[in-house]
């Protein structure tokens, strides 16, 4: 049996474990809020007020995940009545990285898939319409596709502008409009 | 390789629950937990042996005592959640260790493990391990089980339901409770006091925590 890389964080506790989270002010402002005390309360991260505001979580550029074979399994909300929650996998910090996201955006209809190849990147919608609960969201990353889920319903897969090389998790809120925050409730990543 | 996340929520219904696991090996309580030397002195830390788990040492003085919990970060649901540990405690006949859920245990006054909890505790006196219930601030409800102290890893299990609540203790049903359910949404705990001037230790092996 091979025993591949895999990654599991449950969002749940007094705080957050040091030293597997790194938390990165991607542009402008914001701030982590920290564990929600709350019912299925997760880990809160808000951006600043100005539109492009990002603020996120990430392994620091610490990449066991291939960009063409691994699975992120997670479960997440939107807090923000505006802004965006994303999370996924990330070649590096940097907002125009090659990387996989699940978008949940306050300006669209429905929620989406985001795959950038370190060029050029672009999103499909799902048959899920956007809104501020919990969802468990799965993608798996291939070499021709990106195979996704909401809520163990399949959606249509992803082809175009796949991201190529290593991967880390990443999570992060940002301004649209008004600040974003995305609150954590589970991250799960390994490879095939 | 398959995700252990779709194993833990296999349907709808069950996506978007707190669901925690410590398996306490490594070389420190994880940041997951708050560790609050409640009155007296006393230690914690990771115990180096075969099949160790986490510690709480108090000092020898009476009334000393240490606690963790969540910090009062409460995500589980106080009408729907379950608990499960492994527990060792090193001399259940002259102080109390007390496990399960709670409101607030760290940030309670000293000598009180809160105005609402559910669990599991050996105790200076008792002859058995028992369960304590509090709702609301009222008089806790004990229940004594039918499984003996003593210095043994046990196994622990407490369910809450939207009426009641039951133990377990080494798998085995040991009491069920109808009523004098928590009022609010609880944290994880541990805790222990002494009752007399000696040193005391309780042992944790792993914990495990989720909403149902």
């Amino acid at each position: 049996m091979t025993i591949n890389q895999k990654f599991l964080y449950h969002f749940c506790g007094a705080g957050i474990t040091t030293g597997i989270w790194f938390n990165r002010q991607i542009n402008g402002t914001g701030s982590v809020l920290g564990i929600n005390d709350a019912l299925n309360g997760g880990n809160k991260i808000q951006s600043g007020t100005s539109d492009g505001n990002k603020t996120g979580a990430d392994t620091n550029n610490f990449r066991q995940f291939d960009a063409q074979n691994a699975v992120c399994v997670t479960e997440f909300k939107r807090n923000s009545a505006n802004g965006i929650a994303r999370a996924g996998f990330t070649a590096t910090g940097s907002d125009v990285a090659a990387r996989a996201q699940f978008v949940e955006d306050a300006s669209k209809t429905f929620k989406q898939l985001l795959s950038h190849d370190g060029s050029n990147g672009s999103t499909i919608d799902s048959n899920v319409a956007i809104d501020l609960a919990y969802h468990q969201y799965k993608m798996t990353l291939g070499s021709a596709s990106i195979a996704w889920s909401i809520d163990k319903v399949l959606q249509t897969a992803k082809t175009t502008n796949l991201p190529t090389g290593k991967m880390m998790p990443q999570y992060h809120a940002e301004a649209l409009s008004g600040l974003g925050e995305i609150e954590m409730l589970h991250y799960e990543a390994f490879n095939i | 390789m398959s995700s252990i996340l779709e194993k833990l929520h296999p349907d709808v219904a069950s996506i978007g629950k707190s669901h925690f696991f410590d398996d306490m090996s490594a070389k420190k309580i994880r940041d997951w937990w708050s560790v609050v030397q409640k009155a007296g002195s006393g230690s914690s830390g990771a115990l180096d042996g075969i099949d160790n788990g986490i510690f709480l040492t108090t000092g020898p003085t009476v009334n000393a005592e240490v606690a963790m919990d969540f910090g009062d970060k409460r995500p589980f649901n106080k009408n729907g959640c379950k608990f499960i540990s492994k527990l060792r405690f090193d001399n259940p006949t002259i102080a109390t260790a007390f496990t399960g859920f709670t409101e607030q245990v760290s940030t309670a006054p000293a000598g009180s493990a809160g105005n609402d909890y559910v669990g599991l505790r050996m105790r200076t006196s008792d002859t058995f391990w028992n369960t304590a219930v509090r709702s609301g601030g009222a008089s806790a409800v004990i229940t004594d089980t039918a499984v003996f102290r003593n210095t043994s890893p046990f196994d622990l299990e407490i369910t809450l339901g939207a009426s009641s609540s039951e133990t377990r203790i080494n798998r085995g049903i040991s009491t069920v409770n109808a009523g004098a359910l928590p009022t609010v949404n609880l944290q994880a705990f541990l805790w222990i006091i002494t009752s007399n001037a000696s040193a005391k230790t309780v042992e944790m092996m792993q914990c495990e925590a989720f909403n149902t």
